[in-house]
């Protein structure tokens, strides 16, 4: 098993004496531990993604390099994506309870992305919001079940049409 | 009026978490042990230049069972959180003039823990901040801060 994820050090960059880079330092390499789904994407992922609690004056640079991620206090170019708003705007994202490209259109949070990786802030988002309680994935699996036996319906009626005819 | 850093201080703070129902709502469930480990930074009246002041926090489900002041401090892997703070940024915090989100992005305050939780439930650093600052009724016998 180990094999197939290995770790992904998260390592806070020489000088980044911020919580916030504390905080996210930490969070990610807890996170990273405890979900091989979730190293496998962040080894996939490349590039820097800033983001700023801009009611705190704060920023970090998040970033990707394959098998290792880094946290910078600040911004550090070059950006590939950065997210700018209110610091609980920044923590509901991370809580899963929001999702960036909603939110800039809603205005709440500024969401820029280079064009070499447009849908980089989307899969940053992916890796760093927390997993859904169990609670949350019932309803999930649920739909799953529901679409599948819509399917195997539908192809059993369709089977029947064709045996009919 | 309970003095800052007194028993009663504790014991009063405890009595305000657990009937604020904003604190049951947004803690997690489950046991968490929190220490607090204070240092005077050379302005605190409270504490001096370079000693040190332990506190720990249990909360269960939500309710704080203990809060008491410890002369050691338990073994750090005995705790969920831990949170090394200035005296002075402790004390503006329970006198509402330090925000504590601040303190807490900047580093002024370094927390070591489950991230996970802290930011799943970090509403709860708003609503306890409520209750330091505006709800427990501190007395401030060698002077309030900002000193």
């Amino acid at each position: 098993m180990a094999a197939e994820s290995p770790a992904v050090p998260v390592r806070l960059a020489n000088g980044a004496e911020s919580g916030l880079a504390s905080i996210v330092q930490q969070y990610l390499e807890q996170d990273l531990a405890e979900f091989p789904d979730k190293r496998r994407l962040a080894r996939r992922l490349r590039g820097r993604l800033a983001m700023t609690a801009k009611d705190y004056e704060t920023t970090v640079t998040v970033e990707f390099g394959g098998g290792e991620i880094t946290i910078w206090d600040g911004e550090r170019a070059p950006l590939d994506a950065s997210i700018v708003g209110p610091y609980w705007g920044l923590t509901r994202l991370l809580q899963g309870r929001a999702n960036p490209i909603v939110e800039h259109i809603r205005g709440r949070l500024h969401v820029r992305s280079s064009l070499k990786r447009p849908l980089f802030p989307l899969h940053v988002h992916n890796l760093m919001k927390l997993p859904p309680e169990e609670g949350a994935r019932r309803p999930a699996l649920a739909w799953t079940l529901a679409a599948a036996a819509g399917i195997l319906a539908a192809g059993g009626a369709v089977a029947l049409v064709l045996w009919l005819n | 009026m309970p003095s800052i850093y007194t028993k009663d201080w504790y014991d009063e703070l405890k009595g305000l978490l657990n009937r604020n129902e904003e604190v049951q709502k947004h803690a997690p469930r489950g046991k968490l042990k929190a220490l607090a480990e204070l240092y005077g930074d050379g302005q605190s009246p409270y504490l001096p230049d370079g000693q040190k002041l332990f506190f720990v926090v249990h909360l269960d489900d939500g309710k704080c069972t203990d809060y008491y002041e410890v002369d050691q401090p338990p073994p750090r892997k005995e705790c969920d959180f831990i949170f090394v703070v200035p005296a002075t940024v402790f004390e503006g915090v329970a006198a509402g003039e330090v925000d504590p989100v601040e303190a807490g992005l900047k580093g002024t305050i370094k927390i070591t823990g489950d991230m996970r939780i802290l930011i799943k439930h970090a509403e709860l650093v708003n609503v306890v901040y409520e209750v330091y600052s505006k709800e427990v009724e501190t007395t401030w016998p060698k002077g309030k801060p900002p000193y």
